[in-house]
């Protein structure tokens, strides 16, 4: 291994928010100017620890409210911690040191950093400025960037009469023209058509595997992290609930997969139940659920037989469909 | 350096690009100042004088007035620094190395150039039209004095409006706060009337704050009505430092507060 040490090292990180309750109605609202409720304390993280090394492409997934983007923002400096430690590149993000925030950036996909009357060249020529990057570098940058994102004919144009999907590329560019070594994606996707979700997704691949960029991506959409990211990190309720290879995950939490047999004509259950376990027995439909190693030799046994087979179809448990078991009843 | 030089040209151009919200403004304005000569010129009637003003000094006021408003009181920020924080588009400013206080003050510079050119333009067409209605000093001097008196009043409105722009940080909603400190400057500073023709009470209460400093001050020096002495010039520098030193301490308070909360 080149470098094994962790770009980003996380500790005991935790983090609270002060809520004071306020009730609907008007009359609460009267009562909550005379007597402010009390706050409660609510843990939007607790207890998270994690490294990444440098390189890696990691998925943040979890429901709304899990505590993903407080932890991209704890990284980002945005905001501190109640207590733990952070270590990215070897600073403490929320010390903010101009030398961090010139080596790492961070992509909001709902909040804009372009000047919205400007064309978008204008404001990648601010960032430019504040990243004190020299004029090849940039040319180089901006040449190679709207290639990649097929945004050329975007930079002179208005920002907000782009598409979203138009200024999410266009927000990329700006986020990463000073080649930051770590990325931090909270949800670049959001909001996008399937195409534009899909031009996005590929030139991040891309984008990893050329620079050997540090991303950390959150998303709504599983697609996203199932197409970028080999680990993933699932947070619930502020904490880490699997940190691991997706491949992993699947293997753990779905090792068989499945088997449709149509048929002709009936069959006895006690005949076809000799191949394997059936799991749905209907007058044409067969459903048998193995181990995944054994897959090829039911199928191939169920071929040669002489059986009155129609049709086979094999299936896997989606990894959707395990990650929304894992949401729902947890590991 | 050079990237608040780019806010500032940014400015400009987004300035040029509402070229139509502008021109619309300057017709407004000219409704305006029609609608005071009507006004006043009625109010006057037989009299010669109101206060210490005659018609002409009236009208001359108000017209300087409405100036310094159009260039120098960029309310505008306020509201853009509060929903700059409301909505979290805030969070871009911690996350890279660019100063907060630094990127408002150019931005609004490149607006109050922008608005400059164009109202001294509009303001020497009036002038050219209205000028046997206005008697406009002649003395250059005056306008020297007056052009940097307005410009460390440029500076008392900038730290005021930042500062309230900022304490959306903790009210989280700032329209009610940023209607009356306007309507209430609008009363002190003088753009509502002259403040020699307010009760003496108000006027009292009024030297010992620095609003007078943005409109009436300058405004007294153009129409000769009092001297360009030194102590105008160094009260509000003094102001303007005891600003300054106040929104770096409350910036840093709301940093805090927005990092721990993470709004």
């Amino acid at each position: 291994m080149r470098d094994n040490k962790p770009i980003i090292e996380v500790k005991n990180l935790k983090k609270s928010f002060k809520h004071s309750k306020r009730e609907a109605g008007l009359r609460n609202t009267l009562k909550n100017i005379f007597h402010p409720a009390k706050k409660t304390k609510k843990f939007a993280v607790r207890d998270i620890a994690f490294k990444i090394r440098k390189g890696e492409f990691v998925g943040f997934l979890g429901p709304n409210g899990a505590g993903k983007t407080t932890t991209l923002k704890m990284l980002s400096g945005i905001t501190y911690p109640d207590s733990g430690f952070v270590s990215v590149m070897g600073f403490t993000p929320w010390e903010k040191n101009i030398e961090y925030q010139k080596r790492f950036s961070m992509v909001m996909g709902q909040k804009s950093q372009l000047w919205w009357d400007l064309p978008a060249m204008e404001s990648f020529l601010l960032n430019k400025a504040i990243y004190e990057i020299s004029n090849e570098d940039f040319n180089a940058r901006i040449k190679e960037l709207t290639e990649l994102l097929e945004a050329k004919n975007l930079l002179d144009k208005q920002v907000r009469q782009m598409s979203l999907g138009e200024r999410m590329k266009c927000e990329i560019i700006a986020s990463i023209l000073h080649n930051p070594e770590v990325l931090f994606l909270d949800e670049p996707t959001i909001g996008l058509d399937v195409v534009a979700q899909k031009n996005i997704r590929d030139f991040l691949r891309q984008y990893n595997e050329q620079k050997k960029t540090t991303i950390i991506l959150t998303s709504h959409y599983m697609g996203d992290i199932l197409k970028l990211c080999k680990r993933i990190i699932i947070i619930d309720k502020g904490k880490i609930i699997y940190d691991g290879l997706i491949s992993k995950l699947i293997e753990k939490y779905a090792p068989n997969k499945t088997i449709t047999v149509y048929l002709d004509q009936e069959v006895e259950r006690k005949k076809l139940e000799n191949f394997g376990r059936i799991i749905q027995f209907d007058e044409a439909k067969v459903v048998f659920e193995v181990p995944r190693k054994k897959i090829k030799k039911l199928a191939a046994d169920l071929l040669s037989s002489d059986l009155p087979i129609k049709d086979i179809d094999i299936a896997e448990p989606g990894i959707e469909s395990i990650i929304r078991n894992i949401f729902k009843s947890g590991l | 350096m050079r990237k608040y030089f780019l806010i500032f040209k940014n400015a400009i151009r987004e300035g040029m690009i509402y070229r139509i919200d502008t021109l619309t403004f300057l017709f407004s304005e000219i409704l305006i100042f029609f609608s005071l000569f009507y006004l006043w010129s009625s109010a006057y009637g037989e009299s010669v004088t109101i206060g210490n003003y005659s018609l002409k000094e009236m009208l001359f006021y108000y017209l300087a007035a409405h100036f310094i408003l159009l260039t120098a009181k960029n309310n505008e920020i306020t509201w853009m620094i509060g929903e700059e924080i409301r909505m979290g588009s805030f969070n871009i400013f911690l996350v890279q190395p660019l100063d907060y206080s630094k990127y408002i003050l150019f931005y609004i510079l490149g607006k109050s150039f922008f608005n400059t050119l164009i109202f001294t333009s509009a303001f020497c067409v009036i002038f050219i039209f209205f000028g046997q209605y206005l008697d406009p000093p002649n003395e250059i001097s005056r306008y020297i004095y007056f052009i940097i008196s307005v410009g460390l009043g440029f500076f008392i409105h900038f730290f005021f409006n930042y500062i309230i722009g900022l304490s959306t940080f903790w009210l989280g909603m700032i329209q009610g706060i940023i209607f009356s400190f306007w309507s209430t400057s609008s009363l002190l500073e003088g753009s509502i009337v002259p403040l020699d023709l307010l009760p003496d009470f108000l006027q009292r209460i009024n030297d010992f704050l620095p609003f007078k400093y943005t409109v009436f001050v300058p405004i007294s020096i153009l129409n000769g009505k009092i001297d360009p002495d030194l102590a105008l010039f160094l009260i509000p520098v003094f102001w303007i430092l005891f600003l300054f030193f106040l929104s770096k301490f409350i910036f840093k308070k709301g940093i805090k507060r927005y990092e721990g909360f993470g709004i």
